[in-house]
C-alpha cells in the first residue's frame, strides 16, 4: 500500500433529505410559532379572563401535559410499553394526600399529616419514583406486549389497594386532597402576590405552568444528552445499544424512575386541583387516554406531549364548555362518547399515516416550506452536495 | 489512542509481543448445531486481521463471541491480558472493543452526530439527573465530545451530514457513519462486520481506504469479517478461513489463497487445487 489514500468521498453526494434535522425545543420555526401563540394566549387569558371555568380547562390541560410527558419518557423515548401511568399518578396523589392532608378530626376521616406544600409535592414524585424503581426491573425480562400486560396489572392491583386502604384513600367514597399554600396563602382563596389579586384558578395556573415548564426543560435536556441518547438507542435496538456499551438496567431504571416521578407530581397536582377524588378515577381508561395523547401529539417529543394533552384532555372540556354538543337525554351523542369515538379513530389514522403525530405533521410542513423557499430562491439549500473532497 | 490522534494521525502502536486478542479452542453450539468448533487464533496489536469463509461458516458467530453476545460452551478468550468472558455484554465497549453492524437501519431517526455521541457513551459520564439539569459540567462534556465527533466525521468525509438522520443517508454513507460511530469509542480493537456487503466496486474501494487509514493513521487493531475475497486479499495482514465453524486455514493472504482446502470450501470439490480460480486482488487494492 502506498501513501495512505485518504477517506475518499469525492464521488458521493447526499441527496435531498426528506426529514429535516430534528427541531430543538425552541429553536425551530414551528416550535417558536407554537411557543409564541401559547404565550400570547396565556397572557390574554390570564389578564382578561376572571372566569375560573377557563382556568379549570387550562389547568387540567397543563397537568395532563405533565403526565403525557411522563408517559412519553417511558414509551415514546425509551420504547417501554406502559398502560400503568394512571397507577403512578395515583401513587403521587395519595402520597400528597397522606403527607399534606388535614389531620383526621374523627376516626372515620382518612389520614393526613398536614405537612406543607413544599414537602408534599416533591414527595409525591419521589414516592412514585421509588415505586417505579420497584417495577422497573420487570422491563429487563419482558418486552413489548408482555411488558404492557404487566403494566396493565398495576392498574388492577392499584384499584384493589386504593379501594381497601381506607386510611389513605378514603375507600370507595374517595377523599379530599391538600391545597397548595405559599407562605400561608392557600390557593383555595383569592390571594395577592406582588400586588396582583389572583383567583384560585389563576394561582393553580401559575403553579402548573411552572411545573410543566421545568419538567419540559428537564426531559428535553435529558434527551439531548448522554442518558437520553441511550434511552432512544434502547428503544431502537437493545442488542445494538448494549454492544455500544449501554447498560440496559441503568437505562430502563432511569426511564422508569424519571417517568414515575413526573407522573407522581402530575397525579398530586391533579388531585389537588380536583379537591376530591374517588379511587375509580385512576382507571385503565385514564392510562389509555394518555397513550392516545402521545400518539396523537407526537411520540418522543416534548411539544408532542403538550399538544396531545391539549387535544385529548383540553378539547373535550372546551366542547363541553360551549355546549357544542347536545348532551343528555335528548342528545344524539354525549361528549364523552364522541371523544372515545374520535380518539379511537384518530389513533388509527395517526398510526397509519403519521406515526410522528401532530408534531410529525408540523415537521413535515416545515420541511416542505423549506424546500419551497429554497426553490423560490433558486438555490438548493435543502440539499447537501458538498461533502468534503479530501486532499 | 488519545484525542489528538484523530486530527494528526501520526500515532503508531508500540510493537508488543503479547497478542491483543487471544482466542483458544472456542466452541459455540445452538441446540446441538455447532456454530464454531475449537477455533483458535491470536491477533497482534496494530494488525489488520481478516476472517473469511462461505455463508454460514461462523464468522458472525465469532464476532458475537468477542462482543459477548454469545456464550461459548468451551474455550477461552483473552483480551488485553484479561479474561474477556468475565465481562458482561455492555462492559465490552468500555474495555475498548468497538463493533460495526452488518445490518444497518437500526437507528433510523438518530442524527449522524447523535449516533457518534452514542458511540462515545462509555467515554462520557452524565446520567439522567446531570443531563436533565444540563449545568456547566454536562454542557462542557457535550461540547467537548461533539467537537471530537465532528473531527472524526471530518476525517471520514461525513462532516456535512452530521445533523441528518441516519435513515435519510444512502447506504454507503450509512456504512461509513457506522464505522465513524465505532471509532468514536476510541477503540483498541475494532470489529468490522462485512463493511462492504452490498457495495459496488467504487464504494468498496472507498471503504478499503478508510480501513487502511484506521490501521495506518490511528493504529487501531482491526478484525474484519468479509465475503469479498478481493478486498480481504488486498488489505489484510493475516487471514483466518472458517468453514462450517472450523478453522481450515490461517496465515498471510497469499498462503490462505494457495491452500487447497480454502479453494474447495469456496468453489466446491471440482475446483480443488486450482488456485487460479480465486479472484485476484485488483490493482488498486494491491497498490
Amino acid at each position: 500500500m502506498s501513501a495512505s489514500p485518504k477517506a475518499t468521498a469525492t464521488s458521493t453526494t447526499l441527496p435531498t433529505v426528506n426529514s429535516a434535522p430534528p427541531s430543538r425545543l425552541l429553536r425551530s420555526r414551528a416550535s417558536r410559532w407554537i411557543a409564541t401563540i401559547l404565550v400570547v394566549a396565556v397572557v390574554v387569558i390570564f389578564f382578561s379572563v376572571g372566569n375560573d371555568d377557563w382556568f379549570s380547562i387550562v389547568n387540567y390541560t397543563l397537568i395532563a401535559a405533565i403526565a403525557a410527558l411522563a408517559l412519553n419518557v417511558l414509551s415514546g423515548y425509551t420504547g417501554q410499553v406502559s398502560l400503568g401511568i394512571a397507577f403512578f399518578m395515583a401513587i403521587g396523589a395519595y402520597t400528597s394526600a397522606f403527607l399534606g392532608g388535614n389531620r383526621p378530626s374523627s376516626s372515620l376521616d382518612p389520614l393526613g399529616l398536614a405537612l406543607p406544600f413544599i414537602i408534599w409535592l416533591p414527595a409525591a414524585g419521589i414516592v412514585a419514583a421509588l415505586v417505579g424503581a420497584l417495577v422497573g426491573p420487570s422491563a429487563l425480562r419482558l418486552k413489548g406486549f408482555y411488558l404492557g400486560i404487566v403494566s396493565l396489572s398495576l392498574i388492577f392491583i392499584g384499584q384493589y389497594i386504593f379501594l381497601n386502604a381506607r386510611g389513605i384513600t378514603g375507600g370507595p367514597q374517595g377523599r379530599t386532597f391538600p391545597i397548595p399554600a405559599i407562605g400561608g396563602a392557600a390557593f383555595d382563596q383569592q390571594n395577592a402576590f406582588f400586588g396582583l389579586a389572583l383567583t384560585t384558578g389563576q394561582q393553580y395556573f401559575l403553579l402548573n405552568l411552572v411545573v410543566l415548564t421545568l419538567a419540559s426543560f428537564f426531559v428535553y435536556n435529558v434527551m439531548r444528552s448522554r442518558a437520553g441518547r441511550a434511552f432512544q438507542a434502547v428503544r431502537d435496538n437493545e442488542t445494538g445499544a448494549t454492544i455500544m456499551g449501554v447498560n440496559l438496567f441503568e437505562v430502563k431504571m432511569g426511564a422508569f424512575v424519571l417517568s414515575s416521578f413526573l407522573a407522581g407530581v402530575a397525579g398530586a397536582l391533579y388531585a389537588s386541583f380536583s379537591r376530591y377524588i374517588a379511587p375509580d378515577y385512576w382507571s385503565l381508561t385514564l392510562s389509555i387516554q394518555f397513550v392516545a395523547a402521545i400518539i396523537i401529539g407526537g411520540v418522543a417529543s416534548v411539544w408532542g406531549s403538550i399538544l396531545g394533552a391539549a387535544f385529548v384532555f383540553g378539547l373535550p372540556l372546551v366542547i363541553d364548555h360551549f355546549n357544542w354538543l347536545p348532551v343528555g337525554g335528548s342528545g344524539i351523542i354525549s361528549s364523552s362518547d364522541l371523544n372515545a369515538l374520535l380518539f379511537g379513530l384518530l389513533i388509527v389514522v395517526f398510526l397509519l399515516f403519521e406515526p410522528g403525530g401532530v408534531i410529525g405533521l408540523a415537521r413535515r410542513g416545515q420541511a416542505l416550506t423549506r424546500r419551497f423557499n429554497s426553490h423560490k430562491e433558486g438555490g438548493e439549500s435543502a440539499e447537501i452536495t458538498d461533502l468534503p473532497a479530501d486532499q | 489512542m488519545s484525542e489528538s490522534n484523530v486530527s494528526n494521525g501520526v500515532h503508531k502502536p508500540e510493537p508488543t509481543r503479547a497478542p491483543l486478542l487471544s482466542i483458544a479452542d472456542v466452541s459455540v453450539r445452538f441446540a446441538g448445531v455447532k456454530a464454531l468448533s475449537d477455533v483458535s487464533f491470536q491477533v497482534q496489536p496494530g494488525e489488520l486481521f481478516a476472517v473469511i469463509g462461505p455463508n454460514g461458516a461462523g464468522k458472525t458467530s465469532l464476532f458475537n463471541v468477542i462482543s459477548r453476545v454469545y456464550q461459548p460452551v468451551a474455550g477461552s478468550v483473552t483480551y488485553d491480558g484479561g479474561d474477556l468472558l468475565r465481562l458482561k455484554t455492555y462492559q465490552v465497549a468500555r474495555a475498548g472493543i468497538a463493533r460495526t453492524f452488518q445490518n444497518l437501519g437500526q437507528f433510523p431517526t438518530m442524527t449522524v452526530m447523535d449516533y457518534l455521541l452514542l458511540g462515545r457513551h462509555t467515554r462520557m459520564r452524565s446520567g439522567v439527573v446531570l443531563g436533565g439539569l444540563y449545568f456547566i459540567q454536562t454542557r462542557a462534556e457535550e461540547k467537548h465530545n461533539r467537537a471530537y465527533c465532528l473531527r472524526l466525521l471530518d476525517l471520514i468525509g461525513l462532516k456535512n451530514a452530521s445533523n441528518y438522520p441516519l435513515g435519510s443517508l444512502p447506504y454507503g454513507l450509512q456504512k461509513r457513519a457506522d464505522i465513524a460511530r465505532a471509532l468514536a469509542l476510541e477503540p483498541k480493537l475494532l470489529l468490522l462486520d462485512e463493511p462492504v456487503a452490498g457495495m459496488g466496486l467504487e464504494e468498496t474501494e472507498d471503504i478499503a481506504a478508510v480501513i487502511l487509514d484506521i490501521k495506518e493513521q490511528l493504529g487501531v487493531t482491526q478484525i474484519l469479517v468479509e465475503h469479498d475475497m478481493a478486498l480481504v486479499m488486498g488489505i489484510a495482514d493475516r487471514v483466518l478461513v472458517l468453514d462450517f465453524g472450523r478453522v481450515i486455514a490461517q496465515g498471510t493472504p497469499a498462503e490462505a489463497q494457495a491452500n487447497p482446502d480454502v479453494i474447495k470450501a469456496y468453489l466446491g470439490e471440482e475446483f480443488g487445487g486450482s488456485a487460479a480460480a480465486l479472484p485476484a486482488p485488483t490493482e488498486e487494492q494491491r497498490s
